[in-house]
């Protein structure tokens, strides 16, 4: 770690190892000089620089501060940002901060650990203007303080405390829970243009309004259930919003819609909500519209595969789809089971059938189940004349334990 | 430098030992947490959230990716076991993948490498196939890994019989994969995606792990619950554990509960023999490229071992592979002994290409929008992770694309454009140091006359996009033509003719005068014989032929002795003049004829390229023994910069005139 109050890093001159950057910060620099004699002379010193800061102590400063005295003014100066934070003081945190900024007793490094431990706090409240004001301030402060960072032998600096980033951060938060806000209200009030705000808004502003979703009643959610409905169908991104209405009120043709029509990340997440007992008897169709888009089908057959501990009809379908595009799914889902029953099934496969992506499928299921009764049909069917040939060679490798 | 590393350690490790004192873990100057036994270290509970920056929560400003049960890819990451059945099925579905289980972790997990590419070990035209190791998530909380190599297993299996580039690759190169070698580790991370002990600085155990689990008394595995924190910290960090630089240069920690421990001696963890094992089922004597994929930081950390060439055929490679990503990764050598890594092994004790991948990000979650906090580079938005697997997958195919054989002509048909007789043919017949070239037809070809020229070439030559249309392969600058000449080396050079074509040239249907093995191995296009060519009696006409293949290497120019690579570079890999090379050079090997009279016989003698004739450079001085040379190579490191000042100088000084 390098403290750069001193001497702040310039561009790429404390990469080692790296290219572009370090040749146009100093060879840019070099060319702009009067002197060709200096210039040389500048560049061997330079380089001869950049080695030694590599071998500086990692601990120097050049704030002129004793060491003792510094931590004491650290320790205390962070300790009052612990004590506003849990305090909920908004105000008195604004003006620490204020303060922070223009306090002298600090070293670089100190001053900006605190800047930026500070602003995370700061997210955590509610912003009163002063607060929100010296944390947008902060958005354009450029760090200093840089850690050195070892990764297989290679050495890199990198901004330590990235105290912009943080007020970003913060600014986010704050804009979403602004927005929550005003959700919560629109759904209070049973506003008919919330979907459509949230249609036009900023992605940090459509957070607020899922979560005001979320902490929703299922019958201000119910209000807006078929709107959501017809958005889908129109191809508007409003699945994130139908997901939670559809969970929370238990809407089973909503939630086929979302499986159907919603954004792939959206139906995926959506999957996982999905158990016989949250969707009572609409479950195992829910995972069949789902397994009908083929980026989320395998998602969509394992799920089926955990309703199939107990329903006969989901290991049906997934027997069904051995020998499909999404064959591997469902073997692997019927692995999963390590069930006997399944397993005579998927032996009827092995034995009865031809379809050889079938019964490669089948294959697949009883490897993957690990039972001594599927490795037995494992090593029965290889042995088999009547097993193809490529298949009897494929199989014995796997019975290896 | 070495003694810099040693000062510098592990990540921040140095500036926490510098900076003020507060509760919760302390590190000594070497990175190691002073205090692992202190309740106030070890048992804090960390964990990541999308916004609650709050008490021990750690803020990415992202969803936290959790697991994700599919055995196919999806935006998001794969648990372990849907990615072991993907593998699985990946081998039950195709005749071209096997599977091996080549050892045991520490918790007795099996560890799996598969075989993909066709069952023989022979290219087409049988000579020996090479092979290229890939391995994954040897650190476990590094979740881009087995989804970057997934994703190659997953397109290497789809393509396989493609006609194209993923057929070429099947039958000409073994491709071992170990997708997930830290399994223990790895479930670990899975086990607890969002939680972590310890402190935010250095994160460990739970979703942060990144060694192995090896309990460094008992020699068996720590427990699997984080909040057991007596054994958060230990473990072996694998990427230290390989004999090459082994406990040296300071990147590495005797110290147990150290991230970079390196355990008491190399290839101690049974994970390594795994790989090792993994490297033999090729077997590794035909090994010609390692890759280890971990991340983050978007760079090829590669060990250049001091064998000049190997150093410089790795370096060339690695530059091919970044152009894929439009130099998003970038390229960082390490000129030391090596620090125990397996690439370090591979390097040294293989001499083969061989880096440590590590992907994006580059700096961590802020590079998506989220915080710089707690190592969130490790926890890429599962939003980016379908794009991040897509583009680094197409970097190593480009590599395996690269080292899998050098391009070469083998065949050369010339017909009369109007007639459809064939005037000359000829091809390479035979393997190894018996290949040799067989002219099957060769009759005059007539000033004036119009002639169809078909090439055939032993990979596919170019690429086509999602549309079907001959392009470069991505990042790659290839021209879509190549460069062809019908010498007459008897004649002044005047008379030579240019054969030109375009991309449209290259065959992507089979059948005759259409592509030869695979599609786009084969080119064809049109030329004629000037009629004002002074050639009454048969005059000798070689055809020079240049062409780049997709990673822009140039022909094998003398075909008779078989490419390999052996001994830390490429055998018989001649360029124009016949000198083995790194890059090729130009195929002067197929002499028609000129003459008047279609029914004349061919002249006398051996005729060549003028390049070809023309006395060969002075070649470089003679590769160093690896580990030998260095001596005084410090002194011109410190004379360069003056002397590119000085230029600088001079030009200047010319700008300002």
């Amino acid at each position: 770690m390098q403290d750069a109050a001193s001497s702040p890093p310039v561009g790429g001159d404390t990469i080692k190892g790296g290219s572009g950057p370090y040749h146009k910060s100093v060879i840019g620099d070099l060319m702009r000089r009067p002197s060709c004699f200096l210039t040389i002379i500048a560049a061997v010193c330079c380089l001869c620089a950049t080695t030694a800061l590599a071998d500086l102590p990692l601990t120097t400063s050049a704030d002129p501060v004793p060491a003792g005295i510094m931590e004491v003014s650290y320790q205390r100066l962070s300790g009052k940002t612990t004590r506003l934070a849990s305090d909920r003081d908004a105000g008195g945190l604004a003006r620490h901060l204020a303060k922070l900024k223009s306090e002298r007793g600090l070293t670089t490094r100190e001053k900006e650990k605190l800047l930026h431990e500070t602003v995370r706090a700061a997210s955590a409240l509610d912003p009163v203007p002063d607060l929100r004001r010296e944390v947008e301030d902060m958005t354009a402060y450029r760090s200093q303080t840089q850690a050195l960072w070892n990764e297989h032998g290679h050495t890199e600096r990198r901004i330590a405390y990235d105290i912009a980033a943080a007020a970003r951060h913060a600014l986010r938060v704050w804009n979403e829970d602004d927005a929550r806000r005003y959700a919560k209200a629109a759904l209070d009030r049973y506003n008919t243009d919330l979907i459509e705000r949230y249609l036009v808004a900023a992605e940090t502003d459509r957070r607020g309004i899922e979560t005001a979703f979320r902490e929703a009643t299922p019958g201000q959610l119910a209000f807006h259930g078929q709107e959501l409905e017809d958005g889908l169908h129109a191809g508007k991104s409003v699945g994130a919003l139908a997901a939670i209405a559809a969970r929370k009120t238990g809407d089973v043709r909503l939630m086929h819609v979302v499986l159907a029509e919603s954004s792939t990340q959206v139906a995926l997440e959506s999957l996982s909500t999905i158990d016989a007992i949250s969707w009572p008897g609409a479950a195992t169709a829910l995972f069949m519209t789902a397994a009908r888009r083929p980026e989320i089908a395998s998602a969509a057959l394992l799920g089926l595969g955990r309703l199939a501990v107990s329903d006969m009809d989901a290991r049906d379908i997934l027997l069904d789809n051995l020998g499909g595009p999404n064959g591997a799914s469902a073997a692997a889902a019927l692995g999963r089971l390590n069930d006997d029953r399944v397993i005579a099934q998927l032996k009827d496969v092995l034995f009865l059938e031809t379809d050889e992506t079938r019964v490669r499928h089948a294959l697949l299921a009883l490897r993957l189940s690990g039972s001594s009764s599927a490795k037995a049909i494992l090593a029965d069917f290889a042995n088999q004349p009547t097993t193809s040939p490529d298949l009897a060679s494929e199989v014995p490798p796997w019975l290896r334990d | 430098m070495a003694s810099r590393l040693r000062a510098v350690s592990l990540a921040i490790a140095a500036f926490l030992w510098a900076a003020p004192s507060y509760p919760a873990c302390q590190f000594n100057s070497a990175g190691d947490i002073s205090n692992p036994n202190d309740p106030s270290c070890r048992d804090v509970q960390l964990r990541y959230t999308r916004s609650d920056d709050s008490g021990n929560n750690i803020a990415l400003g992202y969803d936290v990716p959790f697991p994700v049960e599919s055995l196919t890819g999806v935006d998001g990451f794969r648990s372990y076991q849907s990615l072991f059945e993907q593998h699985q099925s990946l081998d039950a579905e195709s005749s071209l993948v096997s599977s091996e289980i080549v050892g045991q972790t520490i918790s007795g997990r099996d560890i799996w490498a598969y075989r993909v590419g066709d069952p023989d070990d022979d290219q087409p035209d049988g000579s020996p196939e090479g092979v290229a190791l890939v391995n994954g998530t040897i650190h476990a909380r590094e979740w881009q890994s087995p989804e970057v190599v997934t994703e190659l297993f997953e397109q290497l299996t789809e393509t396989a019989t493609d006609g194209g580039f993923g057929q070429y690759l099947s039958d000409n190169l073994d491709v071992v994969i170990v997708p997930v070698l830290n399994v223990d580790g790895f479930l670990q991370t899975q086990r607890y995606p969002d939680r972590m002990t310890a402190d935010e600085q250095q994160p460990r155990d739970g979703r942060m792990r990144r060694k192995n689990v090896r309990h460094p008394t008992t020699g068996t595995a720590i427990d699997e619950d984080i909040d057991q924190t007596e054994d958060n910290f230990f473990g072996v960090d694998l990427n230290r554990n390989n004999p090459d630089g082994f406990g040296q240069n300071g990147s590495s920690s005797s110290n147990p509960i150290s991230l970079v421990y390196r355990a008491g001696a190399p290839q101690s963890e049974p994970e390594i023999q795994a790989l090792l094992v993994a490297a033999e089922l090729a077997p590794a004597t035909r090994l010609r490229m390692y890759s280890d994929v971990h991340s983050f930081s978007q760079i090829f950390f590669t060990p250049l071992t001091g064998d000049a060439v190997r150093d410089r055929i790795t370096r060339d490679l690695v530059t091919r592979m970044r152009r894929v990503s439009g130099g998003k990764y970038r390229y960082g050598p390490d000129s030391s002994s090596g620090i125990g890594l397996t690439s370090d092994y591979f390097a040294r004790s293989l001499r083969i290409p061989s880096w440590t991948l590590e992907t994006e990000p580059l700096r961590g979650g802020i590079d998506y929008g989220g915080t710089d906090h707690g190592h969130s580079g490790f926890v890429l938005p599962a939003s980016e992770v379908a794009r991040m697997r897509d583009e680094v997958a197409a970097m190593l195919l480009a590599g395996l694309y690269a080292q899998a054989d050098k391009p070469r002509l083998i065949a050369i048909r010339v017909r009369d454009a109007a007639t459809e007789e064939v005037r000359f043919e000829a091809e390479w017949q035979g393997t190894g140091s018996g290949r040799s070239l067989k002219v099957i037809a060769n009759q005059a070809l007539v000033p004036g006359g119009r002639y169809r020229l078909w090439l055939g070439f032993n990979k596919p030559m170019r690429w086509r996009d999602s549309r079907g249309e001959i392009a470069n392969y991505p990042g790659q600058s290839v021209p879509a033509f190549a460069a062809i000449r019908l010498q007459f080396p008897a004649l002044p050079v005047e008379h030579d003719v240019t054969i030109s074509g375009d991309a449209d040239a290259w065959r992507a249907q089979p059948g005759e005068d259409g592509f030869f093995r695979y599609r786009d191995d084969a080119l064809i296009t049109e030329f004629t014989v000037p009629a004002s060519l002074p050639a009454e009696g048969p005059i000798a006409g070689v055809f020079s032929i240049s062409a780049r293949d997709m990673t822009d290497y140039g022909l094998d120019a003398d075909p008779s002795s078989e490419v390999d690579w052996q001994g830390g570079r490429w055998t018989g890999y001649e360029n124009t003049v016949g000198a083995n090379s790194e890059t090729g050079g130009t195929d002067c090997n197929f002499v028609a004829f000129v003459a008047a009279d279609p029914g004349a016989t061919p002249p006398a003698g051996d005729e060549t390229c003028r390049i070809a004739a023309s006395p060969p450079p002075v070649p470089p001085p003679p590769p160093g023994d690896p580990g030998t040379g260095g001596g005084g190579g410090g002194a011109i490191f410190w004379m360069l910069p003056p002397m590119i000042l000085i230029a600088l100088c001079r030009l200047r000084r010319k700008w300002r005139r």
